[in-house]
């Protein structure tokens, strides 16, 4: 107790904001203190290492760069899909016990995939000759690692996790350097913050449907400011599982509502760029599990048009995007 | 108890930090910033104070086609000195052919504006705003998206980088990185003041001659209440978002001025309509920051879309107090000027205003010309004449 509080008046003698050295370490102090462990005396815990393996599919197929193509994708007969990109990022990763009480798993800092609490699960190879070339990297990271308490039986029912980048970590662009915040392509600059997650396809060879989840409804507060955006997007995920089993993210599933045969709504971005002008945005991220707020007035693909103020509200019945194999 | 208090802590933790960097200089630096008479010294980050040589690097980094994908166009292929750093375009074209919904903005006084762009209240610093141009997808302005890597190969190829990175970055290896391009491009780009314009030499006394009696007449109207600019377009910056050291807060206002009014529903055109793109917020709709008046002659087409070809026409817009689209289709036309959430100064003017009102007003924004900013060398491309970035 006395050393958290110790490191709360370090972080305001430091000024403004803290190192997030000392956020972690107050964090950890926090953590002890609930599990009612003594002070001081959590790092001499002995740990285990823990994997959680991923996979990203279209279907029961592996999403693959080289794959020419997935058909029958999608609403209303289904459309061919040409793979593109497949990135996301996951934070707060814990078990559940089969006595519902949560074990969280500290993430190995890697320097690479993994930066305090968050990871970044990359499927693109940018693999030459495909569409994952242009915007891709070499490097890809199917597995969340990190560490329990070594006296933790591996025996829990769930996995719960949250999908995007915790908000922490986004809207602060300002020099963060650190793998994975780096990676160009997930950025998403106009809120100086980062794509949640990034699922693209080619639809029938070219027409791009691009789907980038992110929080939105953005502002500052403060000055210097600090920006909250009240539309956060990051769908907190729970999954029945047993350790050794890999989470499935398939784009099938996320795209099962969508006709890819209906155009484009005109002056939004190709797919669902989680706009509330967006047509295409209603039944991505409800299946993301993700309400969607509709501001737009396109009445394509079934929606209402909203007149101006007040928004057409479709609440999500859950995500269907993640699953367990 | 404990626990409730632990996450009131945790909340203004969580809340306070989130741009862990962002701290000003509390003492100014030593950097010189050749500033005009009368303008004060701008604020400085602790997380990149300015110096010479990241001005430098900055300044050849500006001008480089290398820091596009297709290695095709610079920051410069969008912001041209002689046009106080816009481009003359309607609407900003990318270096793959894209065109960017927004005119591209002048670039200067940036030092002194606390929120960068036309209407995104989430840009506070150069060196984030650059990720936009230099990342973004859509549009795609410089397309260096997924190719970090590959720009910071092609520059530590060029011993002329080598030196002035290594000049600029010297304690903190490696020196050649995405960040510092991007720290240097801020440190650069907050270098462009402009404050030598005819109206300054004649309200600092430094030349009571350099404003004709037509431009002082355009003064009184511009800030006098029958035109009222002036609200909108204030301070040294003649823009509604202006900070500095002396400043207990910064001044920041984003505004819609009734240039739209689409299907007479007071929202301007989907995808283009301004703050509420950003915030989410409706009342927000049509909101934009008041851009800079200053060389304002040299940036036409004016308004966040280019819309508006001449300053004879936007002062005929605000004299009418909006304007009225029409023959541009079903997403466009309406009355701006029954715009409900079009800020109240802006209100119909034209019944005391004279033709000679509307002549001296201009010839009060062409005062605003700073002709020493737009040809001084310390901004101009650095690379040789006849290499490939500087044709």
């Amino acid at each position: 107790m006395k050393v958290y509080m110790f490191f709360t008046a370090l972080l305001f003698v430091l000024g403004a904001c803290a190192d997030n050295k000392i956020l972690q370490a107050i964090d950890e102090e926090k953590k002890k203190a609930e599990n009612g462990s003594s002070s001081g005396s959590g790092s001499s815990v002995p740990q285990q290492n823990v994997t959680i393996q991923f996979a990203a599919k279209v279907g029961t197929q592996v999403f693959d760069c080289s794959t020419a193509s997935y058909t029958g994708v999608g609403a209303g007969g289904g459309a061919t899909l040409v793979p593109k990109d497949f990135r996301f990022f996951v934070h707060d990763v814990r078990f559940v016990k089969s006595n519902g009480s949560e074990v969280a798993v500290t993430l190995t800092q890697d320097s690479a995939y993994q930066y305090q609490n968050l990871a970044l699960l990359d499927f693109e190879n940018a693999a030459a000759g495909t569409q994952c070339a242009a915007q891709g990297n070499a490097g890809t990271n199917t597995t969340v690692r990190g560490t329990i308490a070594a006296s933790e039986a591996l025996t829990f029912t769930k996995v719960r996790f949250k999908l995007g980048v915790p908000q922490n970590l986004n809207q602060n662009g300002v020099g963060n350097t650190n793998a994975p915040l780096n990676v160009t392509y997930m950025f998403w600059s106009w809120t100086t913050g980062y794509k949640h997650a990034v699922v693209e396809f080619n639809v029938n060879t070219f027409n791009p449907f691009f789907t980038h989840l992110g929080s939105i409804d953005c502002d500052t507060f403060a000055s210097p400011p600090d920006i909250v955006c009240d539309t956060s997007n990051r769908p907190a995920i729970e999954l029945n599982f047993t350790y050794g089993q890999t989470v499935v993210a398939d784009a099938k599933e996320l795209y099962k509502d969508t006709d890819f045969s209906i155009a484009n709504t005109s002056g939004t971005q190709p797919g669902c760029h989680s706009d509330r002008n967006d047509a295409e945005c209603k039944a991505v991220l409800n299946n993301w599990g993700v309400d969607f707020s509709y501001t737009g007035s396109s009445t394509a693909r079934g929606l209402t048009a909203s007149s101006a103020g007040s928004p057409t509200v479709y609440p999500t019945s859950g995500q269907v995007f993640f699953r367990v194999e | 108890m404990m626990r409730a208090l632990w996450s009131a802590t945790l909340a203004l933790v969580a809340v306070g930090c989130q741009n862990l960097d962002f701290k000003y200089i509390q003492e100014p630096s030593s950097f010189k910033w050749d500033l005009p008479p009368g303008f004060p010294r701008p604020r400085e980050f602790e997380n990149n104070p300015m110096t010479n040589e990241k001005v430098e690097l900055g300044r050849h980094l500006f001008y480089d086609k290398r820091l596009s994908g297709n290695q095709t166009q610079a920051c410069a292929g969008c912001h041209h000195q002689d046009k106080a750093f816009s481009d003359g375009l309607t609407v900003g074209i990318g270096s793959t052919g894209q065109a960017h919904p927004r005119n591209s903005m002048s670039l200067i006084n940036l030092a002194y504006q606390p929120v960068l762009t036309w209407a995104n209240s989430l840009q506070t610093r150069l060196n984030v705003q650059a990720n936009v141009p230099l990342f973004g997808t859509t549009p795609v302005e410089l397309g260096l998206a997924g190719m970090e890597d590959t720009v910071v190969a092609r520059l530590a190829a060029d011993d002329k980088y080598v030196g002035l990175f290594n000049a600029a970055f010297a304690k903190d290896a490696p020196t050649i990185s995405v960040a510092h391009i991007r720290d240097a491009l801020e440190a650069f780009q907050r270098t462009l003041i402009s404050g030598k314009s005819p109206y300054d030499k004649y309200i600092t006394g430094t030349d009571k001659t350099a404003m004709n009696a037509a431009a002082k007449r355009g003064m009184s109207l511009f800030f006098g209440e029958t035109a009222d600019c002036f609200h909108c377009h204030a301070g040294i910056t003649f823009s509604s978002a202006e900070d500095y050291y002396s400043k207990v807060a910064a001044d920041i206002q984003f505004l819609n001025n009734g240039i739209y009014n689409v299907g007479n529903a007071n929202v301007f055109p989907s995808g283009n309509s301004g703050l509420n793109l950003v915030t989410g917020n409706v009342a927000d709709n049509g909101s934009f920051k008041a851009p800079t008046l200053r060389n304002i002659e040299l940036t036409a087409p004016y308004m966040h879309d280019g819309s508006i070809a001449t300053l004879d026409e936007v002062i005929e817009h605000y004299k009418r107090g909006g304007r009225n689209v029409t023959g541009k289709g079903a997403g466009f036309d309406g009355d701006g000027a029954l715009n409900t959430r079009k800020n109240p100064l802006v209100k119909n003017f034209s019944g005391s205003f004279t033709a000679q009102d509307k002549a001296d007003l201009i010839e009060f924004l062409r005062s605003l010309t700073d002709t020493e900013f737009v040809t001084n060398s310390k901004f101009s491309n650095p690379w040789p004449k006849g290499s490939s970035n500087n044709p």
